[in-house]
């Protein structure tokens, strides 16, 4: 057991890093509004605010979402502020906060209805959303002052207070900035962030471990929808002047090219994009559109060439080039020696799992025939067969991924829930036979993520800090996962590093560290070498040893003939037979099955 | 009432036959690319923009920046290290053809202004050249990209073009001649021949496309690539090629639909984004893949619009950009688009 390579000392973290740029961006921010002229302070403030629009959408791509509407929800935070405070007399500062509330509560109704889109779908969606709200607002002209646009709009008070200096507003935009960043850069290394880079990945995957993926998305957008309306409500308080124009299509994209270009992975690339895309707007405008007396035409073109390019040549964004200067993430180990014994929950005595008699049927086609067997109490049960015997689709069936045509199904004593994010607290776990664990992130926190069903630290908890007893006792059960499966030498590798058979054992420490009573295996010897299989034989034993029990679907006979107490065998759709390895081996019927005599 | 029902109904169709290009385009790409095209409503503006001053007698500039942008490409080509002298020579010849017919359909429609065929000719060929184009420079190098890559890198297409249709032609809408003046009294409703010209146009254009598709065995190699490019490359069929037609062929539509409603609202650089939307609307209602509902869509998006234009004038365009999303809830309910890649 090697000591961890990157491990360092514990003040170089990306938390302590989160904190430090946080202060960074308001002492210069502070800066630059206290001593720079008067057209800076305003650039300062378009800046700051696309900052905290384009942040909210960093985290949507983060989450592995696309909305061409961000600046819709600018337009509902503006108009509905403005309007509250010009025309009926609400304070400004209350104003913003129902104009912000609004816009949240659009994100709920929009992310509700869209969210459920899949791949290409919610981009077209949130394309034609925000075009109809900038239709709408021209149209509805008697309360939005149409094309022409809204003026007079009060300066941002509370109480006595008026915010009305330039400089001082430059300050509390970038307060936010500073607060939102730092925040989100500190979530991405949390229980949520996790979650949050995993619905990325894949999104059956995070259900397994406990998340709730359309909450989850949802609380994302909402998020999203929310800063876009903060940003957009300071917008109509600062210039005190709005119209459809800067909510409008060009704007959203815009945002997603600050984003893009600033980084897609990491909230401070939206700060960074926002920044640079304002910096070659002013050098487009001021330069080269002076010195080729051309319209502000260009500048479309270029943003458009850039947009390509980056997306083309540099999809890293500016973030790519900082990123190695940023701490890699790490726990170091655990003092202590913690055990990872499975939880107690579940039946006694009786079988973990059990299947009655089940079949199933896609249309005309029978994929499985009364097929029954059971897994008992620290038992390891082997399900093989030929390609196509239907092992996939009862393992589906087990996990309530798939309703059986016929039989019955009982996990734990009780049918399979019919929320998959239910099953891992029935004390189920379970490996994919395509591996699915989130490339850029370490193997470490990708195994910490199989502990998110026992966390309750959310999204507020994670940005903030309050999370630390939590997150420390995580990480130790990952120390202890990763032991026990042999990785801890590459615990602060990425995971995209690894090779298959190591990927796969990452996957069942992860599957570990929700300690489950009953561990589904979906192939796990696929792609490892005779050294790896053995290594797994023994971790099986241990598992069982440890009062695990666990269901193997595997092609590989000699593993599953050197660990299992019990052997399913399916043929065509139907059970071919039940019994000790020994008796199966002997059994002319599979022998005819698998060697086709 | 009757009257109005009938001239809606007219107006709604018209409408529908000029969404009805747009979406075959957007299919025809999404299927054999699958890139959503956001930049696709461009083609419609630079097509009715290149026709307004082909047919004023002005050299259309957008011809020779596809000339150029051809000849590029074709350098780049010829310097392939592995090519035999014929094969250069091949695309030496070949490259050289479709250059000069770019050039020279510009150039006759400048000698002969007022032209109606010449004109159309000319913006046809620049823009379905400049589709094969935008397919070499920004599909070709990322086409194993996941289709929401392919999606934000056609947002860049978009401004691209958007902005050059501006620098090229300014921000002046442009009036353009119908091609026939007048119309006909069908029963109690006027149409005027432009409309129905409109609607015959796109039947003709729809049922080329249907023949192309059906019985050439180019465009059997396109819906090949369609089903499945790594198959379709398997069996010989080159997917670069495919992919620049596709585009071609989408431009081309999508070009033609805008010549076609030029007289009716004037050309103009911001004509094609909302075009192009409504076209996606009715796309949609078919997934993007299926060419017979996208035709369902496109009387509805076309009446959608022409009653609530009607009912309710000012939200129109909210109206019917709205209907997107039940139309792609349903669709995501039937059949979800695929997430991962191929």
């Amino acid at each position: 057991m090697s000591f961890p390579s990157k491990a360092r000392g514990s003040w170089r973290t990306p938390n302590v890093a989160s904190i430090a740029v946080a202060v960074g961006l308001i002492v210069m921010a502070s800066a630059i509004a206290i001593f720079a002229p008067q057209y800076n302070v305003t650039l300062l403030v378009t800046v700051g605010l696309s900052a905290v629009a384009a942040m909210g959408l960093t985290l949507l791509l983060i989450s592995g979402q696309v909305s061409l509407g961000q600046a819709a929800f600018m337009a509902v935070g503006a108009y509905v502020s403005a309007i509250l405070a010009r025309d009926h007399g609400f304070p400004a500062i209350f104003a913003l906060l129902v104009g912000v509330a609004a816009s949240a509560v659009c994100g709920v109704i929009v992310g509700g209805i869209t969210l459920r889109l899949k791949g290409h779908f919610l981009p077209l969606a949130t394309l034609a959303m925000g075009m109809a709200c900038s239709a709408a607002i021209v149209a509805a002209g008697p309360m939005t002052g149409g094309a022409s646009g809204l003026g007079q709009i009060p300066p941002l008070s509370i109480g006595r207070f008026e915010l009305v200096d330039d400089r001082a507003f430059a300050i509390v935009v970038w307060s936010i900035v500073a607060v939102a960043a730092g925040g989100f850069s500190r979530l991405l290394n949390t229980r949520t962030g996790r979650a949050i880079a995993a619905l990325k990945t894949d999104i059956e995957m995070a259900e397994v471990f406990g998340v709730n993926a359309t909450r989850l998305r949802l609380l994302v957008f909402v998020v999203a929808a929310t800063l876009a309306g903060l940003s957009g409500g300071l917008y109509a308080f600062y210039f005190k002047f709005i119209s459809p124009a800067p909510f409008g299509l060009t704007s959203s994209i815009n945002l997603l090219i600050a984003c893009i270009f600033g980084g897609m992975s990491h909230p401070f690339g939206a700060v960074l994009g926002a920044s640079a895309v304002a910096g070659l707007e002013m050098f487009l405008q001021n330069t080269v559109a002076r010195m080729l007396g051309l319209s502000g035409n260009v500048e479309m073109i270029v943003f458009g060439v850039v947009l390509i390019g980056v997306l083309l040549r540099w999809p890293g964004g500016i973030w790519s080039a900082l990123h190695r200067l940023w701490p890699v993430f790490s726990t170091s180990r655990p003092a202590r020696n913690i055990e990872l014994t499975p939880s107690k929950r579940g039946a006694d005595g009786n079988d973990l799992l059990s299947i009655n008699g089940i079949g199933k049927k896609f249309g005309g086609l029978t994929a499985l025939r009364d097929v029954s067997f059971s897994v008992g109490a620290d038992q390891i049960v082997g399900l093989i067969g030929p390609n196509g015997a239907g092992k996939s689709t009862t393992f589906n069936i087990a996990t309530g991924l798939t309703a059986p045509s016929e039989g019955t199904v009982l996990l734990m004593g009780a049918p399979p829930p019919s929320r998959v994010s239910d099953l891992v607290h029935r004390g189920v776990s379970r490996t994919f036979q395509h591996v699915r664990i989130v490339p850029e992130r370490t193997v470490l926190e990708n195994v910490a993520f199989g502990a998110y069903a026992q966390g309750r630290s959310g999204m507020i908890a994670g940005m903030f800090g309050l999370d630390q007893a939590e997150e420390a006792a995580t990480f130790a059960k990952a120390w202890r996962a990763l032991e026990i499966v042999e990785l801890d030498g590459l615990a602060h590798e990425p995971a995209a590093r690894l090779a298959m058979g190591q990927a796969r054992l990452v996957e069942v420490a992860r599957a570990l560290i929700s300690r489950p009573r009953l561990l589904l295996l979906d192939e796990p010897a696929a792609g490892l070498r005779t050294g790896e299989k053995l290594k797994l034989v023994t971790l099986l034993h241990r598992l069982k040893r440890a009062g695990m029990s666990v269901l193997l679907v595997e092609h590989d006979m000699d593993l599953v003939m050197n660990c299992v107490d019990k052997v399913v065998v399916l043929d065509r759709g139907q059970g071919l037979m039940t019994g000790h390895p020994e008796e199966v081996r002997r059994d002319q019927r599979v022998i005819a099955a698998y060697l086709g005599a | 009432m009757l009257d109005t029902l009938l001239f809606l109904v007219a107006d709604g169709i018209t409408n529908g036959a000029v969404y009805g290009l747009l979406a075959l385009s957007l299919i025809v790409i999404y299927t054999v690319t699958r890139v959503v095209n956001i930049a696709q409503g461009e083609y419609v503006t630079l097509g009715a923009l290149s026709f307004a001053s082909a047919l004023s007698g002005t050299f259309s500039v957008l011809s020779a920046l596809v000339a150029a942008g051809l000849a590029a490409f074709a350098l780049r080509d010829v310097a392939e290290q592995r090519l035999t002298g014929t094969m250069r020579m091949r695309i030496v010849l070949s490259r050289a053809l479709w250059i000069l017919i770019v050039l020279a359909t510009a150039w006759l429609a400048n000698l002969l202004p007022g032209s109606y065929w010449l004109a159309v000719l000319a913006s046809l060929v620049a823009t379905a050249s400049l589709g094969t184009l935008i397919y070499r420079l920004t599909v070709e190098p990322v086409s194993d990209a996941s289709p929401i890559v392919l999606l934000i890198v056609s947002v860049g297409v978009y401004m691209v073009l958007h902005g050059t249709a501006v620098v090229i032609w300014g921000a002046e809408p442009r009036s353009v001649p119908p091609a026939v003046d007048g119309g006909v009294g069908l029963g109690p409703v006027f149409v005027t021949y432009q409309s129905l010209w409109i609607c015959a146009s796109s039947l003709v254009a729809m049922i080329a496309l249907y023949l192309f598709s059906e019985r050439t065995l180019t465009g059997q190699a396109l819906q090949a690539t369609a089903v499945n490019r790594t198959g379709a490359q398997l069996c010989g069929i080159p997917v670069s090629i495919a992919g620049q037609l596709s585009f071609a062929i989408g431009a081309g539509f999508s070009a033609l639909s805008g010549l076609l409603l030029a007289p009716l609202i004037t050309a103009n650089y911001d004509m094609g984004l909302p075009i192009g939307l409504k076209g996606f609307v009715a796309a949609a209602l078919g997934g993007i893949v299926e060419y017979p509902t996208a035709l369902v869509g496109v009387l509805l998006v076309g009446l959608t619009e022409s009653f609530s234009a009607y009912q309710v004038s000012a939200y129109r365009d909210v109206v019917v950009y709205l209907m997107v999303i039940p139309i792609l809830l349903w669709r995501n309910a039937v059949r979800p688009p695929e997430t991962h890649g191929h």
